[in-house]
């Protein structure tokens, strides 16, 4: 017999249940992280000096300039997300583009491209709006409370300058939260990984970030950036230019030759050295023969414990983000999970390798210890000479 | 459903009592959403963690479930667009999740099959509206999208569910 969607979803994911160890591992990192951070007495400066005590890096530098690029990045994601050197403020290039339509000013306020990633930070201003949506600068997910005024139908966001920049973004077609793409020399790329909304300083306005990986792009220097910031019947773009070549305090390293560990190699593919991170990929080929399971168990190690340190292990710089790690989708040997295959990772051929490719972000800093280390622990690494490619 | 609710003195017990009352319900939303139990884990726990860090807003304002699904629907999205996702298929299909606590007639997995196909933007607005009970409004308030396109989505991802659910809804 039939049942309404919802109790036909719930009988057939009953067996899935947020159980007592999941909810624990909320309240820890609730603990973890403190009071809420809206009520936090911490200057960003200093917390930010704490983190980079914590992680034991000497000189890593914030630019604090209230509202630019890092500032939104460091408030919306995390503190460290922010934390860059001092040479990401020759990177950081400001007020590039702006445009007014009917409801709102939208501009981008700063962006950055660091030899691999394009992060743009930019303002929707609602007109009319005659103060800040609110006194500090706050998350809009913080802002954005819906209403339960105990009667029928009429949860909303609160009455006032939020919900008036709301329906200003609403009519304009405004993309506020995000952006959907960009187009960099006329090549378009998806944004990649996470994003953030904050409210800024001036009446009506909110600040917004996101990031592009350009990684294989063709790009012209200066190269120009064109993105769409209101959709409908007749979408409305700005454009701006950035430097692709000649970047302070890029460094991309030699590449080192490939390792043999227990059932695999290694090899790096990219060590990319920036004022705001430092990207390393690299390519892991699984023995033939070796089974999925074993795999998986490499798989999972490199994606979940990557460590960039000294010759010895130590020293490590702090984990900021992970671009991926998963089986390669073109030559990976690893049928990946459908109907067709009864929705289990199979080796397509057990006589050829399986091969994973990875990708991580770490926290900059100001010297670098030579050879670097990555890897997942003792056994499991290899060492990146800090010499730079040619 | 639970749209009322005392606001709590301690934050940290509101966070607890939320997860009692809804932790399973948006597990499952965002499993439907994501495909994916470890990352659906992830993305539920991101959402009380962010709830906690707005709570002290949230408190006076109230409706909870509407509040709380617009998190993790933010959430969700957020971990759709990390690289991974994309990379890699890491989906734990329905026959692979834990047993039903209860016993279920086989062709019930059509349902969630048929949800789970839907696309993104239909899929997110299917779940709030008949899974989560979210009125339409509350759709298009919690996700800034004006009442018509809320609207227009769940007119479309019905017809689509209808047509995949042809034989389910004849049975009815």
């Amino acid at each position: 017999m039939n049942k309404p969607i919802d109790q036909s979803l719930d009988v057939r994911l009953s067996g899935l249940v947020m159980g007592a160890s999941h909810k624990h591992r909320v309240l820890a990192a609730i603990k973890e992280e403190g009071e809420p951070k809206m009520k936090k007495k911490l200057s960003l400066g200093l917390a930010l000096a704490l983190i980079i005590l914590l992680v034991g890096l000497a000189t890593a530098f914030a630019l604090t300039n209230g509202f630019g690029l890092l500032d939104v990045m460091s408030k919306t994601v995390m503190d460290k997300f922010g934390v860059a050197r001092p040479e990401a403020a020759q990177m950081v290039k400001k007020d590039l583009a702006e445009k007014e339509l009917a409801h709102t000013k939208v501009a981008i306020k700063e962006a950055a491209y660091d030899g691999k990633f394009l992060r743009v930070v930019y303002s929707v201003q609602a007109k009319g709006v005659d103060k800040p949506l609110a006194d500090k600068p706050t998350r809009m997910e913080e802002l954005m409370i819906v209403k339960d005024e105990n009667s029928n139908d009429t949860y909303g966001v609160p009455e006032g300058p939020v919900k008036q920049f709301l329906e200003a973004a609403r009519a304009d077609g405004v993309p506020w939260e995000t952006m959907d793409n960009a187009e960099a020399d006329g090549q378009s790329f998806d944004p990649l990984g996470p994003t953030g909304s904050l409210s800024g300083e001036n009446p009506g306005e909110v600040l917004s970030w996101v990031q592009f990986d350009l990684s294989g792009a063709q790009l012209a220097d200066p190269f120009t950036v064109k993105l769409m910031i209101a959709y409908g019947e007749k979408p409305e773009y700005l454009t701006f230019q950035l430097p692709s070549t000649n970047l302070p305090g890029v460094k991309r390293l030699k590449l080192p030759e490939a390792k043999r560990i227990h059932d695999y190699s290694i090899q790096v593919t990219e060590t990319l050295i920036t004022p705001l991170r430092v990207y390393v990929a690299a390519e892991i080929t699984v023995d033939a023969g070796i089974p999925i399971e074993t795999c998986n168990q490499i798989l999972g190690d490199w994606l979940v414990n990557p460590k960039l340190a000294d010759k010895d292990g130590n020293l490590a710089l702090a984990w900021i983000d992970s671009q991926g790690a998963g089986y390669a989708r073109e030559d990976g040997n690893v049928a990946h999970r459908s109907p067709e295959n009864d929705f289990k990772g199979t080796i397509i051929n057990p006589e050829k390798p399986v091969k994973i490719v990875l990708s991580h972000e770490f926290m900059t800093t100001e010297t670098y210890p030579d050879p670097l280390r990555f890897g997942v622990n003792d056994m499991d690494y290899i060492l990146i000479p800090f010499e730079e490619a040619k | 459903m639970d749209d009322c609710q005392v606001p709590d003195n301690n934050p940290e017990q509101a966070i607890q009592r939320m997860m009692d009352a809804h932790g399973s319900r948006l597990l499952r939303l965002c499993y439907l959403q994501l495909g994916d139990r470890q990352l659906a884990e992830d993305a539920v726990q991101d959402t009380f963690l962010k709830a906690w860090r707005g709570y002290a807003a949230f408190r006076q304002e109230s409706s909870e479930v509407t509040w709380l699904t617009a998190i993790a629907i933010n959430c969700c999205r957020s971990l759709k667009r990390k690289p991974w996702h994309r990379l890699i298929d890491r989906r734990v299909p329905a026959e692979e999740l834990p047993e039903a606590s209860a016993p279920f007639e086989p062709y019930d997995d059509t349902v969630t099959r048929a949800v789970m196909a839907l696309p993104p933007a239909s899929r997110e607005a299917i779940l709030m509206h008949y899974y989560q009970g979210l009125t339409v409004r509350e759709i298009a308030q919690a996700l800034s999208l004006p009442l018509s396109t809320v609207t227009t989505r769940l007119i479309r991802a019905r017809d689509k569910l209808e047509k995949s659910l042809e034989r389910w809804y004849r049975d009815e």
